[in-house]
C-alpha cells in the first residue's frame, strides 16, 4: 500500500513538472538561466515582461540587497516609447560564434572568384600552337536599312523636338 | 550556453530592428544601471532621467556593438559616460573613481562600491522588497531553496546542480522554477501588481 502511494505521489510530481514546464513561466525561468533559446515573441505581452521582470528582480535581490531598487512606475514605460520614437536599427549580423565559419566561407568566395576571372582571362594570355584564334565576328552594318526604318519611324512619329544638323569638317560658318 | 549569449541573442534581435527586444535588456539591467547611477548622481529625482539617457544612447550606439566584450560592460561603461557627461553639464562635481581590473579582464569603477544614497521612501520600498524575499526563501522546501541558492549566487548550470544535488536536471529546472514562483507571489503585494497587472506595462 505504501508502494502504491509512493508510486502515486512520485507520477503526480512527475506530472506537475511536466505541467511546470510547459507552462510560460517555466520557459522564462530557464531562458532567465541561458538552460535553452529564448523566444523574445513569447515574452512580448505584459504579463511576459512583467514575469521576466520579477525573475530578474529576485535573482539581483538574492545577489545583493542593494539591488532591490523599484524604478518608478513609469520609467520602463518612459524608456520604450522613447526608443519606440527612434529610428529602427539596420546593422549588420554579429559574426559572434560563426566568425570563423564566416571567414572559411569568405575565403573560399574569394578562391572561387579567382578561379572564375582566370578561367575567363586564360585564353586571352594563351599563345602556344594549340591555340587557334578565332577569326573575330564583326558587326555588320546595314545603312540602308538603317535609313529606311528611321524613315519610317519619322512617318509615324512627325519631326521630334530635337533638332537635326550636320557637321562638315572645314565648313567655315 | 550562458548569460553572455542570452544578451548576445537579444542584442541580436534589436539589431535586426525588433525594438521589443530591447525592452527585455532594460528590464534586466534597470536595477543595476540605477544602483551604478545613484552612486553618481546626488539628486535621487535625476537618476531615473540619467537612466533613461543611457538605456536611450546604449540603443542608438547598438548597431557598432560587436560582442567584443559582455553587453553589461559595455552598457555600463555607456552609463558611467552619461552620469559625467550629465555632471559636466549641469556643474556637478564628479565622483572621483578609478577603473579595476577584474579577473576576467573587465573593468569596472570603485563607485560601484560606494555608498548608495537614496530618499526615505525608496530606502522603505527596497527594505520591504529585500525582507520579502528573505522571508519568501526561509518559507521554501529545503530542495527548492538549495536549487535556487545554487543558480542565483553561486551561478551552478542546471547539469552541474543536478549532479551536486543528485537528481534529473528535469527536476532542477522544475526546483528553481517553483521556488521563482513562490518569491513572486510574495512579492506581488509589494509591488502592486496583482492590483493592477498592466500598470508598469
Amino acid at each position: 500500500m505504501t508502494l502504491i502511494v509512493a508510486g502515486k505521489e512520485s507520477f503526480e510530481m512527475q506530472a506537475k513538472e511536466q505541467e511546470h514546464q510547459a507552462s510560460l513561466e517555466a520557459s522564462i525561468s530557464a531562458w532567465i538561466d541561458a538552460e535553452a533559446d529564448i523566444r523574445p515573441e513569447d515574452l512580448d505581452t505584459p504579463y511576459g515582461r512583467q514575469v521576466w521582470d520579477t525573475y530578474h528582480m529576485i535573482g539581483d535581490v538574492l545577489r545583493s540587497e542593494e539591488l532591490a531598487i523599484r524604478p518608478s512606475d513609469f520609467l520602463y514605460a518612459r524608456i520604450s516609447r522613447a526608443i519606440d520614437e527612434e529610428p529602427p536599427i539596420v546593422a549588420p549580423h554579429r559574426l559572434g560564434a560563426r566568425r570563423f565559419a564566416r571567414a572559411g566561407l569568405s575565403g573560399f568566395a574569394i578562391a572561387a572568384a579567382v578561379a572564375a576571372v582566370a578561367w575567363v582571362a586564360l585564353p586571352y594570355f594563351a599563345t602556344g600552337e594549340g591555340s587557334v584564334p578565332e577569326a573575330p565576328v564583326m558587326a555588320t552594318a546595314d545603312p540602308q536599312g538603317f535609313h529606311d526604318y528611321v524613315a519610317a519611324h519619322r512617318d509615324i512619329t512627325g519631326v521630334g523636338p530635337v533638332r537635326q544638323v550636320s557637321f562638315e569638317p572645314g565648313a567655315r560658318p | 550556453m550562458n548569460q553572455r549569449d542570452v544578451d548576445a541573442a537579444l542584442v541580436a534581435r534589436v539589431q535586426r530592428g525588433d525594438k521589443r527586444a530591447f525592452d527585455l535588456l532594460v528590464l534586466k539591467y534597470q536595477r543595476k544601471i540605477m544602483r551604478l547611477l545613484s552612486r553618481m548622481i546626488r539628486e535621487p529625482a535625476e537618476i531615473e532621467d540619467v537612466t533613461q539617457e543611457a538605456f536611450i544612447k546604449a540603443y542608438r550606439a547598438l548597431p557598432q556593438f560587436r560582442g567584443d566584450s559582455a553587453f553589461y560592460t559595455w552598457l555600463y561603461r555607456i552609463a558611467i559616460n552619461t552620469a559625467r557627461n550629465w555632471q559636466a553639464a549641469n556643474n556637478r562635481r564628479p565622483v572621483t573613481s578609478s577603473i579595476i581590473e577584474m579577473a576576467d579582464g573587465e573593468t569596472f569603477d570603485e563607485i560601484d562600491n560606494l555608498t548608495d544614497i537614496s530618499t526615505p521612501e525608496s530606502v522603505l520600498a527596497s527594505r520591504q522588497i529585500a525582507e520579502t524575499v528573505t522571508a519568501a526563501m526561509q518559507t521554501l522546501p529545503e530542495e527548492l531553496r538549495t536549487a535556487i541558492l545554487l543558480r542565483e549566487i553561486e551561478g551552478m548550470s542546471y547539469e552541474d546542480i543536478a549532479q551536486s544535488m543528485g537528481c534529473p536536471i528535469g527536476t532542477v529546472r522544475s526546483r528553481i522554477f517553483r521556488a521563482r514562483e513562490a518569491i513572486a507571489s510574495q512579492l506581488k503585494s509589494v509591488l502592486g501588481d496583482d492590483h493592477d497587472p498592466d500598470r508598469r506595462w
